[in-house]
């Protein structure tokens, strides 16, 4: 299977050409598994891709949201293939638990998203037949031959982290999240303690890169910004490594960077962390580059 | 005056423009920049880089103005990322339409809404961050530094409102007359005519030519009919690469591009 990157930066693009080399447009990442498209979250990068799958069909198209901040729907409304006839399905988590009323559907926001007041392209525009699905959690869905489940991140609101799976490998999409050290920042379920449902996320976060051949990880902050800013819903290459580690994943892309981290110091990072955790392949997701899936290796896509 | 542009892109960024001649940021140029005050037009992205040049430290001039034509993303989307917003020290007034939404504090409110953003809610909140002030604009005129800004509505078709822009420098009698959001040409054309006269004979005219129909001709048509001295055209759209903005240029006929300066006095 094929996995591509579209945009690759949290918080807000970023157009100056101190950050092209990587890139700067906000949170994408498309998975073609031969037959189907499932695409993690709709920023800024997710226009650039509808604009290659109107030239270039690739069945079915998913988009998962992680969550509904900003720098993961700013991309739908100019998503080409909502204006050309097809299916789509636009998915989020349910997390049984949560009250209704202390959240907004996915569907609701995007609807708020694109009221006539603050975008001129409207859902109203739309030819696609356009299906909001949402997929329980910890359930393995089908999305044509491979499956897909969520888990809670977090994160504040509600955020979650998607798990896909199919007979080429395991990605696991762990974007936005804060370590589950520190403090809750996402909403609890009832009832529910919140120093035990902190355990519960870093648990999610286990469940989602078990034996993963690649992990998509939130790598906003340096171990430094994470200190000043725990509160912000974010996590550190660290993290990740300790995730990859305990989950037994061997192969994790730094992603979500931070609007203030530019080329050279993102690629300084990678540099860094290569040389101290040799055994857990380092990547920097950058804008533009795919991957090649197959028997759990990685490969530059061709 | 000094006109000087930070973003000219419409709707969204585009991050690979950066590498062109023109940039992809989203809306914003500044009219009067120093220590004391700011005049500012639009918050899109580029509003980022102003302030990362304004303000390196967050602490804004005294009297920093913002003024919004409308409530597309291309226009408001940096104020949640915009540091300043969150220091106590700094006093920042939003001017702009109401909408249906309500007034500019309940119209900007989106931005910060929880299911968005997970930032303190700067707008409602009196005791984070700057003191804000929220100026309803319609058919109004207001002073910020040396200018008089008169707004005008301009009325679209599915019932939203843009504000056009008189900018007058009291200080030499130079005028910059701005019209955003022309998303249809043959809509605009109709329109214009309500225009009132301040918006004619401009020494600078800033036309919002988001419409993928945006030509030469159609600019020239409009420098004619508004007999500018100068006609800026900018909010391009996404899609818009550097060799279809260049088209439309030619003498007198002018694209915005990130860091172009237009002294007027």
């Amino acid at each position: 299977m094929k996995l591509a990157f579209w945009g690759v930066r949290g918080s807000y693009v970023t157009a100056a050409p101190r950050f092209s080399g990587i890139g700067g447009n906000t949170s994408c990442a498309e998975v073609y598994d031969g037959s189907n498209t499932v695409i993690f979250d709709a920023g800024s990068g997710i226009r650039r891709l509808g604009l290659k799958l109107a030239n270039s069909p690739q069945g079915h198209i998913s988009v998962l949201f992680s969550h509904t901040h900003w720098d993961h729907i700013r991309g739908l409304p100019y998503f080409a293939p909502l204006a050309e006839e097809g299916a789509i399905d636009l998915c989020s988590i349910d997390i049984p638990g949560i009250e209704a009323k202390s959240t907004i559907k996915l569907e609701d926001v995007l609807m708020l998203q694109q009221d006539k007041i603050y975008c001129r392209k409207s859902p109203s525009d739309w030819k696609a037949d356009v299906t909001f699905r949402y997929l329980e959690q910890g359930k393995a869905c089908d999305f044509g031959s491979s499956t897909v489940t969520a888990y809670a991140l977090n994160h504040p609101g509600l955020s979650c982290g998607y798990r896909l799976e199919n007979k080429d490998g395991i990605i696991a999409y762990i974007c936005d999240t804060a370590p589950s050290r520190d403090m809750l920042l996402t909403l609890c379920p009832k009832g529910m303690d919140a120093k035990r449902y902190l355990h519960e996320l870093w648990d999610n976060q286990m469940r989602l890169a078990a034996d993963a051949d690649a992990v998509i990880y939130d790598c906003f902050f340096t171990p430094e910004e994470y200190a000043r800013t725990p509160h912000f819903g974010h996590s550190c290459l660290d993290d990740g490594i300790k995730v990859c580690r305990m989950a037994g994943a061997r192969n994790i892309f730094m992603y979500h960077h931070n609007p203030s981290h530019d080329d050279a110091s993102l690629m300084s990072l990678e540099r860094l962390y290569r040389a101290c955790f040799p055994d857990i392949s380092v990547r920097l997701a950058r804008e533009g580059e795919a991957w090649e899936i197959k028997g759990g290796r990685i490969y530059p896509w061709k | 005056m000094e006109i000087a542009f930070w973003g000219v892109r419409g709707d969204i960024p585009v991050p690979e423009a950066s590498l062109g001649v023109y940039g992809g940021n989203t809306l914003c140029f500044t009219a009067n920049v120093n220590e004391k005050e700011a005049v500012i037009f639009e918050a899109g992205t580029g509003l980022l880089d102003c302030f990362a040049t304004l303000a390196p430290e967050h602490l804004l001039p005294e009297c920093t103005d913002i003024f919004i034509s409308s409530y597309r993303p291309e226009h408001i989307q940096s104020i949640p990322f915009l540091n300043s917003m969150y220091i106590s020290k700094n006093k920042v007034r939003f001017c702009g339409p109401s909408s249906e939404a309500g007034g500019v504090n309940r119209s900007l409110g989106i931005l910060v809404r929880k299911c968005f953003c997970p930032v303190p809610n700067f707008f409602d909140e009196e005791d984070v961050g700057a003191e804000i002030e929220f100026l309803e604009m319609a058919d109004d005129s207001v002073n910020s530094s040396s200018l008089t800004i008169s707004s005008y509505p301009l009325a679209h078709k599915d019932g939203t409102v843009s504000l056009c822009w008189h900018i007058d420098d009291n200080s030499c009698g130079k005028y910059l007359a701005y019209i955003p959001d022309i998303y249809n040409w043959h809509d605009f054309m109709e329109a214009r005519a309500n225009l009132p006269d301040k918006f004619f004979g401009a020494d600078v005219l800033l036309m919002g030519a988001c419409s993928e129909h945006t030509s030469r001709a159609l600019l020239q048509e409009q420098a004619e009919f508004f007999k500018s001295g100068r006609l800026v055209f900018w909010q391009f759209g996404a899609d818009a690469g550097d060799n279809v903005i260049k088209s439309c240029e030619c003498d007198k006929i002018m694209a915005a591009r990130e860091g172009m300066i237009i002294n007027l006095c």
